[in-house]
Protein backbone atom coordinates (compact mmCIF):
# COMPACT_ATOMS: atom_id res chain seq x y z
CA UNK A 1 0.00 0.00 0.00
CA UNK A 2 1.27 3.44 -0.93
CA UNK A 3 1.60 5.97 1.87
CA UNK A 4 -0.77 8.25 -0.06
CA UNK A 5 -3.48 5.63 0.41
CA UNK A 6 -3.43 6.25 4.16
CA UNK A 7 -6.21 8.59 5.10
CA UNK A 8 -7.34 10.11 8.35
CA UNK A 9 -10.96 9.67 7.24
CA UNK A 10 -11.42 6.38 5.35
CA UNK A 11 -13.09 6.64 1.91
CA UNK A 12 -16.29 4.97 3.12
CA UNK A 13 -18.19 5.86 -0.04
CA UNK A 14 -15.81 3.66 -2.08
CA UNK A 15 -16.28 0.50 -0.01
CA UNK A 16 -19.07 -1.49 -1.73
CA UNK A 17 -20.01 -3.29 1.49
CA UNK A 18 -20.39 -0.02 3.38
CA UNK A 19 -22.43 1.52 0.55
CA UNK A 20 -24.71 -1.54 0.54
CA UNK A 21 -25.08 -1.39 4.33
CA UNK A 22 -25.90 2.33 4.21
CA UNK A 23 -28.93 1.51 2.04
CA UNK A 24 -30.49 -0.79 4.66
CA UNK A 25 -32.73 0.60 7.43
CA UNK A 26 -30.09 -0.24 10.04
CA UNK A 27 -27.37 1.31 7.91
CA UNK A 28 -29.40 4.50 7.48
CA UNK A 29 -29.84 4.76 11.24
CA UNK A 30 -26.11 4.18 11.72
CA UNK A 31 -25.16 6.87 9.16
CA UNK A 32 -27.57 9.35 10.75
CA UNK A 33 -26.25 8.54 14.24
CA UNK A 34 -22.63 9.02 13.20
CA UNK A 35 -23.52 12.32 11.54
CA UNK A 36 -25.46 13.47 14.61
CA UNK A 37 -22.45 12.66 16.80
CA UNK A 38 -20.30 14.76 14.48
CA UNK A 39 -22.67 17.74 14.70
CA UNK A 40 -22.74 17.39 18.47
CA UNK A 41 -18.95 17.21 18.57
CA UNK A 42 -18.75 20.42 16.59
CA UNK A 43 -21.18 22.03 19.05
CA UNK A 44 -23.93 22.71 16.49
CA UNK A 45 -26.72 23.52 18.94
CA UNK A 46 -29.42 22.96 16.31
CA UNK A 47 -28.37 19.36 15.75
CA UNK A 48 -31.63 17.77 16.91
CA UNK A 49 -33.78 19.80 14.51
CA UNK A 50 -31.40 19.14 11.66
CA UNK A 51 -31.33 15.42 12.35
CA UNK A 52 -35.14 15.22 12.36
CA UNK A 53 -35.24 16.79 8.89
CA UNK A 54 -32.37 14.62 7.64
CA UNK A 55 -33.96 11.46 9.05
CA UNK A 56 -37.19 12.23 7.20
CA UNK A 57 -35.27 12.86 3.96
CA UNK A 58 -33.26 9.65 4.45
CA UNK A 59 -36.24 7.36 4.99
CA UNK A 60 -38.59 9.06 2.53
CA UNK A 61 -36.34 10.09 -0.37
CA UNK A 62 -39.32 10.03 -2.73
CA UNK A 63 -40.62 13.11 -0.88
CA UNK A 64 -37.24 14.85 -0.79
CA UNK A 65 -38.37 18.01 -2.58
CA UNK A 66 -41.36 18.50 -0.31
CA UNK A 67 -39.33 17.75 2.80
CA UNK A 68 -36.67 20.22 1.71
CA UNK A 69 -39.35 22.86 1.27
CA UNK A 70 -40.73 22.04 4.72
CA UNK A 71 -37.26 21.99 6.27
CA UNK A 72 -36.31 25.32 4.70
CA UNK A 73 -39.57 26.90 5.89
CA UNK A 74 -39.10 25.51 9.40
CA UNK A 75 -35.52 26.78 9.47
CA UNK A 76 -36.66 30.20 8.33
CA UNK A 77 -39.12 30.38 11.21
CA UNK A 78 -36.72 29.10 13.84
CA UNK A 79 -33.05 29.57 12.99
CA UNK A 80 -32.25 31.52 9.82
CA UNK A 81 -30.28 34.57 10.80
CA UNK A 82 -30.86 37.99 9.33
CA UNK A 83 -28.89 41.09 10.18
CA UNK A 84 -31.56 42.45 12.53
CA UNK A 85 -28.95 44.43 14.45
CA UNK A 86 -28.59 46.65 11.37
CA UNK A 87 -32.34 47.33 11.38
CA UNK A 88 -32.25 47.89 15.16
CA UNK A 89 -29.73 50.66 14.60
CA UNK A 90 -31.95 52.26 11.93
CA UNK A 91 -34.93 52.10 14.29
CA UNK A 92 -32.83 53.58 17.08
CA UNK A 93 -31.61 56.42 14.84
CA UNK A 94 -35.17 57.14 13.73
CA UNK A 95 -36.36 57.18 17.38
CA UNK A 96 -38.89 54.39 16.81
CA UNK A 97 -37.81 51.94 19.52
CA UNK A 98 -40.82 52.53 21.75
CA UNK A 99 -43.40 51.80 19.06
CA UNK A 100 -41.72 48.89 17.34
CA UNK A 101 -43.33 45.46 17.62
CA UNK A 102 -40.30 43.39 16.64
CA UNK A 103 -42.08 40.10 16.05
CA UNK A 104 -44.65 41.67 13.74
CA UNK A 105 -41.98 43.72 11.98
CA UNK A 106 -39.61 40.81 11.37
CA UNK A 107 -42.29 38.42 10.16
CA UNK A 108 -43.96 40.97 7.89
CA UNK A 109 -40.60 42.03 6.39
CA UNK A 110 -39.61 38.42 5.68
CA UNK A 111 -43.05 37.69 4.19
CA UNK A 112 -42.82 40.81 2.01
CA UNK A 113 -39.36 39.81 0.73
CA UNK A 114 -40.46 36.27 -0.12
CA UNK A 115 -43.55 37.62 -1.86
CA UNK A 116 -41.39 40.08 -3.77
CA UNK A 117 -39.00 37.30 -4.87
CA UNK A 118 -41.97 35.19 -5.97
CA UNK A 119 -43.53 38.02 -7.98
CA UNK A 120 -40.22 39.02 -9.54
CA UNK A 121 -39.46 35.45 -10.56
CA UNK A 122 -42.99 34.90 -11.91
CA UNK A 123 -42.77 38.13 -13.91
CA UNK A 124 -39.31 37.17 -15.25
CA UNK A 125 -40.71 33.82 -16.43
CA UNK A 126 -43.88 35.27 -17.94
CA UNK A 127 -42.35 38.27 -19.66
CA UNK A 128 -38.88 36.87 -20.30
CA UNK A 129 -38.62 38.32 -23.80
CA UNK A 130 -39.61 41.85 -22.89
CA UNK A 131 -36.89 44.52 -22.50
CA UNK A 132 -37.45 44.58 -18.75
CA UNK A 133 -36.72 40.90 -18.20
CA UNK A 134 -34.46 40.05 -21.11
CA UNK A 135 -31.61 40.72 -18.66
CA UNK A 136 -33.40 40.12 -15.35
CA UNK A 137 -30.33 40.47 -13.16
CA UNK A 138 -29.79 44.02 -14.39
CA UNK A 139 -33.43 44.78 -13.58
CA UNK A 140 -33.16 43.10 -10.18
CA UNK A 141 -30.08 45.12 -9.16
CA UNK A 142 -31.54 48.33 -10.59
CA UNK A 143 -34.71 47.92 -8.52
CA UNK A 144 -32.57 47.13 -5.47
CA UNK A 145 -30.58 50.34 -5.78
CA UNK A 146 -33.70 52.40 -6.50
CA UNK A 147 -35.12 51.06 -3.23
CA UNK A 148 -31.88 51.94 -1.42
CA UNK A 149 -31.97 55.43 -2.91
CA UNK A 150 -35.60 55.87 -1.76
CA UNK A 151 -34.75 54.64 1.74
CA UNK A 152 -31.94 57.19 1.88
CA UNK A 153 -33.46 60.23 0.21
CA UNK A 154 -37.22 59.94 -0.38
CA UNK A 155 -39.44 62.02 1.92
CA UNK A 156 -40.86 59.03 3.77
CA UNK A 157 -42.62 58.62 7.08
CA UNK A 158 -40.02 57.30 9.60
CA UNK A 159 -41.96 54.05 10.08
CA UNK A 160 -42.09 53.48 6.30
CA UNK A 161 -38.38 54.29 6.02
CA UNK A 162 -37.57 51.78 8.77
CA UNK A 163 -39.73 49.15 7.06
CA UNK A 164 -38.05 49.80 3.74
CA UNK A 165 -34.60 49.41 5.29
CA UNK A 166 -35.81 46.17 6.87
CA UNK A 167 -36.91 44.96 3.45
CA UNK A 168 -33.57 45.89 1.89
CA UNK A 169 -31.58 44.21 4.67
CA UNK A 170 -33.54 40.95 4.44
CA UNK A 171 -33.60 40.99 0.64
CA UNK A 172 -29.80 41.26 0.80
CA UNK A 173 -29.80 37.68 2.15
CA UNK A 174 -32.04 36.47 -0.69
CA UNK A 175 -30.75 38.45 -3.63
CA UNK A 176 -28.25 35.87 -4.91
CA UNK A 177 -30.73 33.04 -4.49
CA UNK A 178 -33.22 34.99 -6.60
CA UNK A 179 -30.42 35.54 -9.12
CA UNK A 180 -29.96 31.76 -9.42
CA UNK A 181 -33.71 31.35 -9.93
CA UNK A 182 -33.64 33.95 -12.67
CA UNK A 183 -30.89 32.14 -14.57
CA UNK A 184 -32.97 28.98 -14.19
CA UNK A 185 -36.08 30.53 -15.71
CA UNK A 186 -35.46 29.27 -19.25
CA UNK A 187 -34.45 25.79 -18.15
CA UNK A 188 -36.34 22.90 -19.72
CA UNK A 189 -36.75 21.36 -16.27
CA UNK A 190 -37.74 24.59 -14.64
CA UNK A 191 -38.84 24.09 -11.06
CA UNK A 192 -41.98 25.98 -10.18
CA UNK A 193 -42.03 28.79 -7.71
CA UNK A 194 -42.25 26.74 -4.46
CA UNK A 195 -39.42 24.53 -5.66
CA UNK A 196 -37.25 27.53 -6.25
CA UNK A 197 -37.96 28.70 -2.72
CA UNK A 198 -36.77 25.40 -1.21
CA UNK A 199 -33.26 26.33 -2.32
CA UNK A 200 -33.40 29.80 -0.69
CA UNK A 201 -31.43 29.69 2.58
CA UNK A 202 -31.92 25.90 2.90
CA UNK A 203 -31.76 24.38 6.35
CA UNK A 204 -28.24 23.01 5.90
CA UNK A 205 -26.77 26.52 6.09
CA UNK A 206 -27.31 26.32 9.84
CA UNK A 207 -26.86 29.75 11.39
CA UNK A 208 -24.44 31.26 8.91
CA UNK A 209 -25.00 34.89 7.95
CA UNK A 210 -23.20 34.78 4.61
CA UNK A 211 -25.46 35.61 1.66
CA UNK A 212 -23.40 33.37 -0.68
CA UNK A 213 -25.58 30.42 -1.72
CA UNK A 214 -23.76 27.22 -0.78
CA UNK A 215 -25.00 24.53 -3.18
CA UNK A 216 -26.27 27.35 -5.42
CA UNK A 217 -29.91 27.20 -6.55
CA UNK A 218 -32.64 24.82 -7.66
CA UNK A 219 -30.97 24.06 -11.02
CA UNK A 220 -27.76 22.85 -9.38
CA UNK A 221 -29.71 20.87 -6.78
CA UNK A 222 -31.58 19.08 -9.60
CA UNK A 223 -28.28 18.11 -11.22
CA UNK A 224 -26.64 16.77 -8.07
CA UNK A 225 -29.68 15.13 -6.47
CA UNK A 226 -29.36 11.42 -5.64
CA UNK A 227 -31.58 9.50 -8.05
CA UNK A 228 -31.15 6.00 -6.62
CA UNK A 229 -30.75 4.47 -3.12
CA UNK A 230 -27.10 3.80 -3.95
CA UNK A 231 -26.49 7.43 -4.92
CA UNK A 232 -28.16 8.56 -1.70
CA UNK A 233 -25.97 6.23 0.35
CA UNK A 234 -22.83 7.48 -1.38
CA UNK A 235 -23.88 11.11 -0.94
CA UNK A 236 -24.54 10.57 2.76
CA UNK A 237 -21.29 8.72 3.35
CA UNK A 238 -19.48 11.60 1.67
CA UNK A 239 -21.41 13.96 3.94
CA UNK A 240 -20.27 12.06 7.03
CA UNK A 241 -16.69 12.06 5.79
CA UNK A 242 -16.74 15.78 5.14
CA UNK A 243 -18.19 16.60 8.54
CA UNK A 244 -15.51 14.56 10.29
CA UNK A 245 -12.84 16.11 8.07
CA UNK A 246 -14.11 19.50 9.27
CA UNK A 247 -13.62 18.17 12.81
CA UNK A 248 -10.03 17.20 12.01
CA UNK A 249 -9.45 20.67 10.61
CA UNK A 250 -10.88 22.25 13.78
CA UNK A 251 -8.28 20.36 15.80
CA UNK A 252 -5.56 21.40 13.35
CA UNK A 253 -6.74 25.02 13.49
CA UNK A 254 -6.54 24.93 17.28
CA UNK A 255 -3.00 23.58 17.17
CA UNK A 256 -1.99 26.16 14.54
CA UNK A 257 -3.42 28.99 16.63
CA UNK A 258 -1.69 27.66 19.72
CA UNK A 259 1.68 27.16 18.09
CA UNK A 260 1.66 30.41 16.11
CA UNK A 261 0.04 32.80 18.53
CA UNK A 262 -0.37 30.99 21.87
CA UNK A 263 -4.15 31.31 21.60
CA UNK A 264 -5.91 28.02 20.84
CA UNK A 265 -9.34 29.63 20.48
CA UNK A 266 -12.21 27.22 19.77
CA UNK A 267 -10.94 24.17 21.69
CA UNK A 268 -9.10 26.13 24.36
CA UNK A 269 -10.54 24.07 27.20
CA UNK A 270 -9.26 20.80 25.68
CA UNK A 271 -5.94 21.88 24.23
CA UNK A 272 -2.99 23.57 25.68
CA UNK A 273 0.32 23.05 23.99
CA UNK A 274 3.00 24.56 26.22
CA UNK A 275 4.84 26.06 23.28
CA UNK A 276 4.18 29.01 21.05
CA UNK A 277 6.15 30.99 18.48
CA UNK A 278 4.43 34.08 19.87
CA UNK A 279 3.79 35.46 16.40
CA UNK A 280 1.76 38.65 16.23
CA UNK A 281 -1.75 38.35 14.86
CA UNK A 282 -1.91 39.93 11.38
CA UNK A 283 -4.28 42.70 12.49
CA UNK A 284 -1.96 43.65 15.36
CA UNK A 285 1.02 43.72 13.00
CA UNK A 286 -0.90 45.94 10.62
CA UNK A 287 -2.06 48.29 13.38
CA UNK A 288 1.51 48.59 14.64
CA UNK A 289 2.72 49.55 11.16
CA UNK A 290 -0.09 52.09 10.74
CA UNK A 291 0.71 53.57 14.16
CA UNK A 292 4.29 54.14 13.00
CA UNK A 293 5.82 51.37 15.13
CA UNK A 294 6.17 48.50 12.67
CA UNK A 295 7.26 45.09 13.83
CA UNK A 296 10.29 43.45 12.22
CA UNK A 297 9.83 42.67 8.51
CA UNK A 298 10.01 38.92 9.12
CA UNK A 299 7.36 39.10 11.87
CA UNK A 300 5.10 40.90 9.42
CA UNK A 301 5.66 38.27 6.75
CA UNK A 302 5.08 35.44 9.20
CA UNK A 303 1.88 37.03 10.53
CA UNK A 304 0.68 37.45 6.94
CA UNK A 305 1.40 33.82 6.00
CA UNK A 306 -0.25 32.69 9.23
CA UNK A 307 -3.34 34.74 8.43
CA UNK A 308 -3.67 33.19 4.97
CA UNK A 309 -3.38 29.71 6.48
CA UNK A 310 -5.97 30.54 9.15
CA UNK A 311 -8.34 32.02 6.55
CA UNK A 312 -8.09 28.85 4.49
CA UNK A 313 -8.79 26.70 7.54
CA UNK A 314 -11.68 28.88 8.64
CA UNK A 315 -13.45 28.92 5.30
CA UNK A 316 -12.85 25.20 4.79
CA UNK A 317 -14.34 24.26 8.16
CA UNK A 318 -17.30 26.58 7.71
CA UNK A 319 -18.05 25.35 4.19
CA UNK A 320 -17.47 21.66 4.91
CA UNK A 321 -20.09 21.60 7.67
CA UNK A 322 -22.67 23.24 5.39
CA UNK A 323 -21.90 21.05 2.37
CA UNK A 324 -21.98 17.94 4.57
CA UNK A 325 -25.59 18.83 5.47
CA UNK A 326 -26.52 19.14 1.78
CA UNK A 327 -24.93 15.76 1.08
CA UNK A 328 -26.81 14.15 3.96
CA UNK A 329 -30.02 15.53 2.44
CA UNK A 330 -29.21 13.67 -0.79
CA UNK A 331 -27.58 16.51 -2.73
CA UNK A 332 -24.04 15.50 -3.56
CA UNK A 333 -22.63 19.04 -3.66
CA UNK A 334 -18.99 19.77 -4.35
CA UNK A 335 -16.82 20.96 -1.48
CA UNK A 336 -16.66 24.68 -0.92
CA UNK A 337 -12.90 24.54 -0.35
CA UNK A 338 -10.49 21.99 -1.81
CA UNK A 339 -6.75 22.20 -1.13
CA UNK A 340 -6.25 25.83 -2.20
CA UNK A 341 -2.68 25.88 -0.91
CA UNK A 342 -1.81 23.15 -3.42
CA UNK A 343 -2.87 25.38 -6.33
CA UNK A 344 -0.27 26.05 -9.02
CA UNK A 345 -2.06 29.02 -10.60
CA UNK A 346 -4.00 32.00 -9.30
CA UNK A 347 -7.10 30.77 -11.14
CA UNK A 348 -6.81 27.39 -9.49
CA UNK A 349 -6.45 28.93 -6.02
CA UNK A 350 -9.50 31.13 -6.62
CA UNK A 351 -11.43 28.09 -7.83
CA UNK A 352 -10.48 26.04 -4.80
CA UNK A 353 -10.64 28.65 -2.02
CA UNK A 354 -14.38 29.34 -1.95
CA UNK A 355 -15.92 27.49 -4.87
CA UNK A 356 -19.51 28.72 -4.42
CA UNK A 357 -18.52 32.38 -4.24
CA UNK A 358 -16.37 31.96 -7.32
CA UNK A 359 -19.24 30.22 -9.10
CA UNK A 360 -21.58 33.09 -8.22
CA UNK A 361 -19.15 35.59 -9.71
CA UNK A 362 -18.52 33.46 -12.79
CA UNK A 363 -22.19 32.82 -13.55
CA UNK A 364 -23.54 36.31 -12.88
CA UNK A 365 -20.64 38.50 -13.99
CA UNK A 366 -17.95 36.66 -15.95
CA UNK A 367 -20.09 34.92 -18.56
CA UNK A 368 -22.59 37.72 -19.20
CA UNK A 369 -19.63 39.94 -20.16
CA UNK A 370 -17.68 37.18 -21.88
CA UNK A 371 -20.60 36.20 -24.11
CA UNK A 372 -21.42 39.78 -25.13
CA UNK A 373 -18.38 41.99 -25.41
CA UNK A 374 -14.98 42.19 -27.20
CA UNK A 375 -15.47 38.97 -29.13
CA UNK A 376 -12.95 39.95 -31.76
CA UNK A 377 -10.30 40.72 -29.13
CA UNK A 378 -9.69 37.53 -27.16
CA UNK A 379 -7.26 39.05 -24.68
CA UNK A 380 -9.43 42.08 -23.90
CA UNK A 381 -12.46 39.81 -23.77
CA UNK A 382 -10.90 37.62 -21.11
CA UNK A 383 -9.63 40.59 -19.09
CA UNK A 384 -12.95 42.42 -19.21
CA UNK A 385 -14.92 39.36 -18.15
CA UNK A 386 -12.51 38.48 -15.34
CA UNK A 387 -12.47 42.04 -14.04
CA UNK A 388 -16.28 42.08 -14.21
CA UNK A 389 -16.34 39.00 -11.97
CA UNK A 390 -13.40 39.22 -9.56
CA UNK A 391 -13.47 43.01 -9.54
CA UNK A 392 -16.94 44.45 -10.09
CA UNK A 393 -19.03 41.46 -8.98
CA UNK A 394 -16.83 40.85 -5.96
CA UNK A 395 -17.14 44.47 -4.83
CA UNK A 396 -20.89 44.54 -5.50
CA UNK A 397 -21.41 41.39 -3.42
CA UNK A 398 -19.65 42.93 -0.42
CA UNK A 399 -21.20 46.37 -0.98
CA UNK A 400 -24.66 44.81 -0.69
CA UNK A 401 -23.62 42.53 2.16
CA UNK A 402 -22.20 45.41 4.20
CA UNK A 403 -25.37 47.49 3.81
CA UNK A 404 -24.73 49.20 7.18
CA UNK A 405 -22.15 51.43 5.50
CA UNK A 406 -24.74 52.59 2.95
CA UNK A 407 -27.30 53.17 5.72
CA UNK A 408 -24.82 55.25 7.70
CA UNK A 409 -22.96 57.06 4.92
CA UNK A 410 -25.15 57.02 1.83
CA UNK A 411 -24.36 55.36 -1.50
CA UNK A 412 -21.45 57.55 -2.58
CA UNK A 413 -19.63 57.86 0.74
CA UNK A 414 -20.03 54.12 1.31
CA UNK A 415 -18.51 53.51 -2.11
CA UNK A 416 -15.59 55.74 -1.16
CA UNK A 417 -15.19 53.75 2.06
CA UNK A 418 -14.91 50.69 -0.17
CA UNK A 419 -11.96 52.10 -2.10
CA UNK A 420 -9.51 49.65 -0.54
CA UNK A 421 -11.75 46.72 -1.41
CA UNK A 422 -12.18 48.09 -4.94
CA UNK A 423 -8.38 48.15 -5.23
CA UNK A 424 -8.32 44.58 -3.91
CA UNK A 425 -10.88 43.53 -6.54
CA UNK A 426 -8.92 45.16 -9.34
CA UNK A 427 -5.62 43.54 -8.34
CA UNK A 428 -7.29 40.17 -7.83
CA UNK A 429 -9.13 40.40 -11.16
CA UNK A 430 -6.00 41.42 -13.05
CA UNK A 431 -3.98 38.61 -11.45
CA UNK A 432 -6.58 35.99 -12.27
CA UNK A 433 -7.01 37.30 -15.82
CA UNK A 434 -3.25 37.04 -16.44
CA UNK A 435 -3.25 33.59 -14.89
CA UNK A 436 -6.11 32.44 -17.14
CA UNK A 437 -4.44 33.85 -20.22
CA UNK A 438 -1.15 32.15 -19.42
CA UNK A 439 -3.00 28.91 -18.70
CA UNK A 440 -4.58 29.05 -22.16
CA UNK A 441 -1.33 29.92 -23.92
CA UNK A 442 1.09 27.73 -22.09
CA UNK A 443 0.13 24.06 -22.02
CA UNK A 444 3.64 22.63 -22.20
CA UNK A 445 5.40 20.96 -19.28
CA UNK A 446 7.87 23.03 -17.31
CA UNK A 447 10.82 22.03 -15.20
CA UNK A 448 9.77 20.10 -12.08
CA UNK A 449 11.02 22.74 -9.64
CA UNK A 450 9.22 25.54 -11.50
CA UNK A 451 6.08 23.49 -11.94
CA UNK A 452 5.75 21.98 -8.47
CA UNK A 453 7.48 24.48 -6.17
CA UNK A 454 7.88 27.94 -7.65
CA UNK A 455 4.35 28.10 -9.05
CA UNK A 456 2.85 27.26 -5.63
CA UNK A 457 5.12 29.74 -3.82
CA UNK A 458 4.12 32.44 -6.31
CA UNK A 459 0.41 31.75 -5.76
CA UNK A 460 0.77 31.94 -1.97
CA UNK A 461 2.76 35.19 -2.14
CA UNK A 462 0.17 36.78 -4.46
CA UNK A 463 -2.74 35.84 -2.19
CA UNK A 464 -0.81 37.03 0.87
CA UNK A 465 -0.34 40.37 -0.88
CA UNK A 466 -4.02 40.80 -1.80
CA UNK A 467 -5.03 39.62 1.68
CA UNK A 468 -3.60 42.88 3.05
CA UNK A 469 -6.33 44.76 1.17
CA UNK A 470 -9.13 42.30 1.96
CA UNK A 471 -10.02 43.75 5.32
CA UNK A 472 -13.64 44.08 6.45
CA UNK A 473 -12.74 47.29 8.29
CA UNK A 474 -13.76 49.98 5.79
CA UNK A 475 -12.16 52.77 7.85
CA UNK A 476 -8.68 51.81 6.66
CA UNK A 477 -7.28 53.73 3.71
CA UNK A 478 -5.09 52.58 0.84
CA UNK A 479 -2.27 54.53 2.47
CA UNK A 480 -2.67 52.48 5.68
CA UNK A 481 -2.46 49.28 3.66
CA UNK A 482 0.60 50.40 1.74
CA UNK A 483 2.31 51.41 5.00
CA UNK A 484 2.03 47.76 5.98
CA UNK A 485 3.23 46.62 2.53
CA UNK A 486 6.36 48.74 2.96
CA UNK A 487 6.90 47.35 6.46
CA UNK A 488 7.16 43.89 4.88
CA UNK A 489 10.40 45.13 3.32
CA UNK A 490 11.65 46.87 6.45
CA UNK A 491 10.65 50.30 5.18
CA UNK A 492 8.86 52.69 7.51
CA UNK B 1 -23.70 11.61 -34.94
CA UNK B 2 -20.63 13.36 -36.26
CA UNK B 3 -21.44 16.42 -34.14
CA UNK B 4 -21.76 14.26 -31.03
CA UNK B 5 -18.39 12.68 -31.74
CA UNK B 6 -16.80 16.11 -32.22
CA UNK B 7 -18.17 17.40 -28.91
CA UNK B 8 -17.19 14.21 -27.12
CA UNK B 9 -13.64 14.43 -28.46
CA UNK B 10 -13.33 18.07 -27.42
CA UNK B 11 -14.60 17.37 -23.90
CA UNK B 12 -12.28 14.36 -23.65
CA UNK B 13 -9.41 16.68 -24.61
CA UNK B 14 -10.30 19.10 -21.84
CA UNK B 15 -10.43 16.26 -19.32
CA UNK B 16 -7.16 14.76 -20.46
CA UNK B 17 -5.43 18.14 -19.99
CA UNK B 18 -6.32 17.73 -16.33
CA UNK B 19 -4.98 14.16 -16.35
CA UNK B 20 -8.56 12.90 -16.08
CA UNK B 21 -8.60 9.80 -18.25
CA UNK B 22 -11.72 8.24 -16.72
CA UNK B 23 -14.48 7.45 -19.21
CA UNK B 24 -17.63 9.57 -19.25
CA UNK B 25 -21.13 9.06 -20.53
CA UNK B 26 -22.82 11.65 -22.71
CA UNK B 27 -25.36 12.20 -19.96
CA UNK B 28 -22.78 12.61 -17.18
CA UNK B 29 -22.83 15.97 -15.39
CA UNK B 30 -19.19 16.91 -15.77
CA UNK B 31 -19.35 20.43 -14.35
CA UNK B 32 -21.66 19.58 -11.43
CA UNK B 33 -19.40 16.69 -10.48
CA UNK B 34 -16.32 18.89 -10.59
CA UNK B 35 -14.58 17.17 -13.53
CA UNK B 36 -14.80 20.38 -15.56
CA UNK B 37 -14.55 23.88 -14.12
CA UNK B 38 -15.49 27.35 -15.28
CA UNK B 39 -12.26 27.79 -17.28
CA UNK B 40 -13.11 24.61 -19.16
CA UNK B 41 -16.63 25.91 -19.82
CA UNK B 42 -15.04 29.04 -21.27
CA UNK B 43 -13.07 26.78 -23.64
CA UNK B 44 -16.29 25.00 -24.62
CA UNK B 45 -18.00 28.33 -25.31
CA UNK B 46 -15.06 29.45 -27.46
CA UNK B 47 -15.04 26.14 -29.31
CA UNK B 48 -18.78 26.31 -30.04
CA UNK B 49 -18.52 29.94 -31.15
CA UNK B 50 -15.67 29.20 -33.53
CA UNK B 51 -16.66 25.78 -34.82
CA UNK B 52 -20.40 26.36 -35.20
CA UNK B 53 -20.44 30.14 -35.57
CA UNK B 54 -22.70 30.62 -32.58
CA UNK B 55 -23.49 33.82 -30.74
CA UNK B 56 -24.72 33.37 -27.17
CA UNK B 57 -25.04 37.08 -26.43
CA UNK B 58 -28.84 37.20 -26.50
CA UNK B 59 -29.39 33.82 -24.97
CA UNK B 60 -27.63 34.58 -21.71
CA UNK B 61 -25.57 32.16 -19.67
CA UNK B 62 -26.85 29.03 -17.99
CA UNK B 63 -24.24 26.60 -16.71
CA UNK B 64 -26.76 23.81 -17.25
CA UNK B 65 -26.23 24.17 -21.03
CA UNK B 66 -22.61 22.99 -20.75
CA UNK B 67 -22.93 20.43 -17.98
CA UNK B 68 -22.78 17.32 -20.18
CA UNK B 69 -22.27 16.28 -23.79
CA UNK B 70 -26.04 15.77 -24.05
CA UNK B 71 -26.69 19.29 -22.81
CA UNK B 72 -24.22 20.78 -25.30
CA UNK B 73 -25.86 18.81 -28.09
CA UNK B 74 -29.26 20.11 -26.99
CA UNK B 75 -27.85 23.61 -27.15
CA UNK B 76 -26.57 23.02 -30.69
CA UNK B 77 -29.95 21.61 -31.65
CA UNK B 78 -31.63 24.74 -30.29
CA UNK B 79 -29.38 26.80 -32.56
CA UNK B 80 -30.08 24.47 -35.49
CA UNK B 81 -26.47 23.34 -35.77
CA UNK B 82 -26.78 19.59 -35.43
CA UNK B 83 -25.12 18.02 -38.43
CA UNK B 84 -23.85 21.38 -39.62
CA UNK B 85 -20.20 20.45 -40.13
Amino acid sequence: MKWTALRIIPPLDRYPAVVRFAQTPLGKVAVLAVYAAGLLGLERFFWIDMMVILAAMTFFPQWRRGLLLLGTTYWLLKYTLFDWHKLAKVIHDLGLESITDWVALKSSVIAAVILYCACFYAAAVRWQDTWLFRRPLVTMFSVYFVLVFCALHAPLDPAVRAYLWGFIIVFGRYIWFLAYSLTDRRSAHDDGLPWQFRSYLPFWIGVTTSPAPIAKGAAYLRRIEAKTPEELAISQLKGVKLLYWAGVLVVFETIVNNVLHGAPGYLEEYFHIPYSLGLPIFRDAMNAAIAGHPLSWYSNWLSLFAQLLKNVLYIAIWGHVIVSGARMAGFNALRGTYKPLAAKTLTEFWNRYFYYFKELLVEFFFYPVYLRYFKKHPRIRLFAATLAAAGFGNVLFHYIRDIEYIIDMGLWQALLAFHVYIFYGMVLGTGIAISQWRQRQNQRRRHWFREEVMSRVGVVIFFCFVLIFDDPDRTLTLKDNFVFVLSLFGIG
Amino acid sequence: METAATIRAFVAGLLSRKADKAPFADSESLVSRGRLDSVDVMEIVLFLEEKYDLDFADRGFNLDDYDSVDHILALLKEFGRIGAE
